[in-house]
């Protein structure tokens, strides 16, 4: 085999959201675009991908229902397409990674379309849409007049500037594409594990909302992880997420916060949010309190005013004290499970199992994929292959079946996944010349250490 | 002086005794150890009437004057011996048969010295306190005879007695210290003395009461402040090492003039004559702290004790009705809660009126602390509580529940680790003492009781934060939670979509693991998925798989179950009929299949043939196996 010369990782070629209504009458085409990154292109180009793209979703339409289209393959990209609301479509084009290859002293692209994984970027092209809804609301409601009349046609203008300033703003500072893996397609959420008690009390730290009438929904974090996730859906919470690990650095001065604070932007109203509350998507002011390393989110009715100076204060008055107290005592735990599980993993090594648990009604995870050594792309890309995608309107009523699945890959890993009452349990190990009845002990010695929390009665 | 402003939290009760008034011919007595209230009259010669402790309770006799006026006259405790004292150096002990004096057989104890008075201790035994000590003495009414028992020399000015602890104060010529010494059958235990904190300082015997307050006993003594001249009554409590007093409370009265003491349901009660009213104080609640002395205000502003109607013994009726003059210059009153108007020869005893008492505190935590303690309290504070959460509700008051949950819920948690310990066996070599059952708390408010106030405000927005709140209580005085209680919280949780509380509080079970929580959850299931979830996750805690099984063969999941059953059942258990059946209904010949080889293959193993046995009734399903799988559909379905 022909030595790599160099590797070229997967990056964006572009990105673009359209709907084919605004643009019905030839010569408007240009109205269809919505947003198109780079935005330094010939507009004919545009056009000219909006052309392909809408020929490509009504073509395979005529087969299947429109919705169905998702991803189209080509030797050197990976075009994604959604539709996150009737009409409106985002499409991802994506440069597949290459490895150039010395054959006969002349330099070769080798295209590894394979690499690429559908259903991780079709879910990070969900969030791209998922990540605009929570700050912007629905594409939908900006557009309140006819498509094609005078009135829709400034509204379009509007949300086209709209989209520009917001996927600007957040395609550069996305996650780099390369690394983008089995979490970004399950958009789940690693909460924070706590002693009962403290559970309690900070799931009781919720009567705030009792208290102050105009607050509707409160969500606390510690550090990146959750503690309490309130009632909100777990795709707008997993947007908050993002949100607040996006913001978390810009604000983390440790002083400011050791009485607890308001993490406040320079302006003087709070930011908006849209999130579903009982299958609508209404507008919130989201107020964000930090107490050491305690974030505490709370979403403000935006039907009233925005919240005063006399608000921040009263609220910071009454809970200051006693988020900053709780926040001591989750420090104190903290550390006293970090003390037991340091001997725990003091042994521990680069080959050392991994381990990925899902709870698919709760989106919640745990895992140890991120600490020591990565996990080879492939093996990232079986795992995403074999998650089954979590849907929670579909299959109501009915537990998926029960599985059990070993796979082998060509460099040595076994992955071995149960499904089981909504939960789906990866175990991923490395060990070249273990036996089956090996990797099945293994796994379940795994099984039996980690999943304290949730129950596995098939074991 | 009768004030009648509404609101009395005092009053007297209606189960009060009548007696012959203090006339020229009559005199009566009161012996408040067996509180028996004696009307004598003409010294004994016409007649003697003992009533008490209730009103039906009486014992008539007549006695021979002997001369000279009676100054004491006691029963023993079981009203055999009756002990007269009419002379300052001598008792006179007259034996009782029945109900009738053998007045042939009366002893006559003398001694040489001064006696103040004289107490029971014991049903023959007699202690004589006089102004040379203590001395027990044991009466024999066969031999006639009294002899010395157990003796304490001290030189004695004056004393108090509480017959409750058996507890006699004892005020000594010598230095005016107040000596308690306990007095019980042929033990005389000098205890160490009341610190009066200045030396020369001389008590009156008016100004001391002695009184049990939460089981210890307390020496009350009236006081004017040093500085405002305003009364105190300082509080020594016997509760030191050694049972040695220790002045812990000083009770502001903000008044001047003349008080009596009483004590009801554990509460110090203070009457002032003068203005009519009487003020109610509570050691247990907190107050100001200065030098480890608590200083207390009282509960409310003083009010006056309810006015009280006697209905007179009358032919018409409809009767005549005296309104009773209360804090007479004729009342006596004695410990602990005993009113006395001699001259209108009535006996009540105080009782609390503790519901408009109530309406008096405001602060609902000091409310809460201040019925926890009264032993009429536990409706009441469910009233309040019930309020609380009720008509009275406001976000605001969240905090408030709190902290009146975790005061409840720690008498509750102290009571259930009392019940655990006596109901864990001890090891046999631990000699099995007569086992302390331990007296349930003054209020006990447990679970069953909150669930029924709480199942009132069901399904109201704010149900859920209440229950949490509770829920939080409840765990944090380690206390599980109770079906009741667990299926109230599920349903809240549920109505508001908050399955993810719901998913945590399983996990960390905190709600009752049992079948019937599980099935309840199970119920539920077609609300949300998360729930059977849920369901699931607690029945495979409680490790009740055939429920499980049970779910999976009615969701169509037959391989599923019949691999759980396997496992969990073993083998030779899992019932042939029922997963045939169950595979037959879900009409998919590959799972009908594969159940139907698994039974084979279990034959094969068990009866060393495929065949199923008669007595599992599987004849039907060997037929559509047949039919469905006949050799040739084999092999076409391997075909296609």
């Amino acid at each position: 085999m022909a030595k790599v010369l160099q590797r070229v990782e997967i990056t964006l070629r572009s990105f673009y959201i359209f709907n084919s209504s605004f643009g019905q009458k030839e010569g408007q085409e240009e109205r269809k675009v919505l947003f198109y990154h780079p935005d330094d292109i010939e507009l004919n180009t545009k056009i000219k991908d909006v052309g392909l793209s809408e020929a490509i979703i009504t073509f395979t339409g005529t087969f299947t229902n429109e919705d169905d289209c998702k991803a189209l393959h080509t030797q050197k990209t990976t075009q994604l397409f959604h539709q996150p609301e009737p009409g409106y479509w985002l499409v991802m084009v994506l440069n597949v990674p290459k490895e150039f290859r010395l054959k006969d002293g002349i330099e070769v692209a080798d295209y590894r379309g394979g690499e690429v994984s559908d259903r991780i970027y079709h879910a990070v092209l969900r969030q791209c849409y998922q990540m605009y809804r929570f700050h912007h609301g629905q594409l939908a409601s900006k557009i309140t007049d006819t498509p094609m009349s005078a009135g829709g046609e400034e509204q379009r203008q509007q949300l086209a500037s709209e989209l520009q300033q917001f996927y600007a703003r957040y395609l550069s500072s996305a996650k780099d594409l390369m690394n983008c893996d089995i979490m970004d397609m399950l958009h789940s959420i690693q909460y924070l594990a706590l002693d009962k008690t403290l559970f309690l009390r900070a799931h009781n730290f919720n009567m705030l909302c009792d208290t102050f009438p105009s607050i509707k929904e409160c969500i606390m974090l510690y550090n990146e992880q959750i503690v309490c996730g309130g009632k909100l859906n777990a795709t707008d919470l997993y947007s908050l997420h993002s949100y607040i690990l996006f913001t978390a650095p810009a604000v983390s001065n440790s002083d400011r916060y050791r009485h607890g604070a308001f993490a406040l932007e320079d302006s003087e109203t709070p930011i908006k949010v849209f999130i579903d509350v009982d299958g609508k998507i209404e507008p919130h002011y989201l107020l964000v309190y930090r107490a050491l390393n305690l974030t505490l989110c709370l979403f403000v009715d935006a039907k009233l005013n925005a919240p005063k100076q006399e608000f921040y204060e009263e609220l910071h008055n009454y809970m200051g004290p006693q988020l900053s107290c709780l926040a001591r005592d989750i420090a104190a735990e903290i550390s006293k499970q970090s003390v037991s599980s340091t001997l725990h993993e003091s042994n521990s090594q680069d080959s050392s199992p991994k381990y990925l648990f899902i709870n698919e009604q709760s989106l919640k995870h745990h895992t140890n994929i991120y600490r020591n050594a990565k996990i080879p792309r492939n093996v990232m890309s079986i795992i995403a292959d074999l998650a089954n995608p979590i849907d929670n309107d579909s299959n109501a009523g009915t537990a998926a079946p029960t599985e059990e699945l070993q796979v082998k890959t060509t460099n040595d890993f076994w992955i071995v996944k149960r499904r089981c009452n909504w939960r789906q349990y990866y175990v991923i190990l490395c060990k070249s010349k273990a036996t089956l009845l090996d990797v099945t002990q293994e796994a379940k010695r795994i099984f039996e250490q980690e999943l304290t929390d949730d129950v596995f009665f098939d074991k | 002086m009768e004030k009648t402003n509404g609101i009395h939290y005092i009053e007297l009760s209606n189960n009060f005794i009548r007696f012959d008034a203090v006339s020229q011919l009559t005199n009566v007595f009161f012996d408040d150890s067996n509180k028996q209230i004696f009307a004598v009259r003409s010294g004994g010669a016409t007649g003697v009437v003992v009533k008490g402790p209730v009103e039906d309770t009486v014992i008539t006799f007549c006695m021979s004057d002997r001369g000279g006026a009676i100054r004491s006259i006691k029963f023993s405790p079981d009203n055999q011996i009756l002990a007269v004292q009419r002379k300052e150096n001598a008792v006179e002990l007259v034996c009782f048969q029945g109900e009738q004096p053998l007045l042939q057989d009366i002893i006559t104890h003398q001694v040489k010295t001064l006696i103040y008075g004289f107490v029971w201790v014991h049903n023959r035994e007699l202690a004589l306190i006089s102004n040379t000590g203590v001395e027990i003495f044991q009466i024999v009414p066969e031999k006639r005879q009294v002899r010395s028992v157990k003796a304490l020399s001290i030189s004695i000015k004056w004393f108090a007695w509480c017959c409750d602890a058996n507890v006699a104060l004892l005020c000594t010529n010598e230095g005016n210290t107040l000596i308690p010494v306990i007095i019980k059958q042929k033990v005389i235990t000098k205890l160490p003395k009341v610190d009066l904190g200045n030396p020369s300082r001389e008590v009156m015997e008016s100004k001391v009461t002695l009184g049990r307050v939460y089981g210890v006993l307390a020496v009350l003594i009236l006081q004017a402040n040093s500085n405002s001249g305003m009364m105190e009554v300082e509080v020594h409590l016997l509760n030191g090492p050694g049972l040695a007093p220790r002045k812990c409370h000083v009770l502001r009265l903000s008044l001047v003039g003349l008080f009596a003491i009483n004590t009801v349901d554990n509460l110090i009660v203070v009457h002032h004559q003068a203005t009519g009213t009487s003020l109610l104080f509570d050691i247990a609640l907190r107050g100001e702290l200065i030098n480890d002395v608590t200083y207390h205000s009282p509960i409310t502003p003083g009010r006056s004790i309810k006015p009280f109607g006697l209905k007179l013994p009358s032919l018409s009726p409809d009767g005549q009705i005296l309104q009773c003059e209360l804090y007479s210059t004729n009342w006596v009153l004695f410990q602990p809660n005993i009113v006395i108007d001699a001259k209108l020869g009535c006996m009540w005893y105080l009782n609390l009126a503790i519901e408009p008492l109530c309406h008096l505190i405001s602060d609902r935590i000091r409310l809460t602390e201040f019925l926890l303690q009264r032993c009429s309290g536990k409706h009441m504070l469910l009233k309040v509580l019930q309020q609380l959460i009720d008509e009275q509700y406001k976000g605001t008051l969240l905090p408030v529940l709190e902290t009146i949950f975790d005061k409840i819920n720690k008498i509750y948690a102290s009571w259930v680790q009392l019940e655990l310990q006596s109901q864990t066996a001890q090891p046999s070599n631990v000699k099995t003492t007569v086992s302390k059952h331990a007296a349930p708390p003054i209020v006990l408010i447990e679970q069953s009781d909150m669930a029924q106030i709480l199942q009132t405000i069901a399904e109201r927005p704010y149900t859920e934060s209440v229950l949490m709140l509770y829920l939080q209580s409840l765990n944090k005085y380690n206390i599980a939670a109770q079906e009741e209680l667990s299926k109230m919280i599920i349903s809240e949780l549920i109505r508001n979509r908050s399955f993810d509380t719901l998913r945590r509080l399983v996990s960390y079970s905190m709600l009752q693991e049992s079948k019937s929580v599980a099935c309840f959850l199970l119920a539920h299931s077609d609300v949300n998925s998360a729930i059977s979830q849920v369901a699931i996750d607690m029945l495979g805690k409680i490790q009740a798989h055939e429920i499980i099984i049970e779910v999976m063969l009615g969701q169509g999941k037959v391989i599923d179950a019949l691999r759980l059953a396997k496992n969990s059942l073993g083998l030779d258990k899992v019932p042939a009929r029922k997963f045939l059946e169950a595979a037959h209904k879900t009409q998919d010949d590959l799972i009908f299949h594969s159940v139907f080889k698994f039974f084979q293959m279990r034959n094969m193993r068990m009866y060393e043939t495929t065949a199923f046995p008669k007595a599992e009734q599987c004849t039907e399903f060997i037929q559509h196996f047949n039919n469905t799988f006949s050799a040739d559909s084999t092999i076409k379905m391997q075909i296609s």
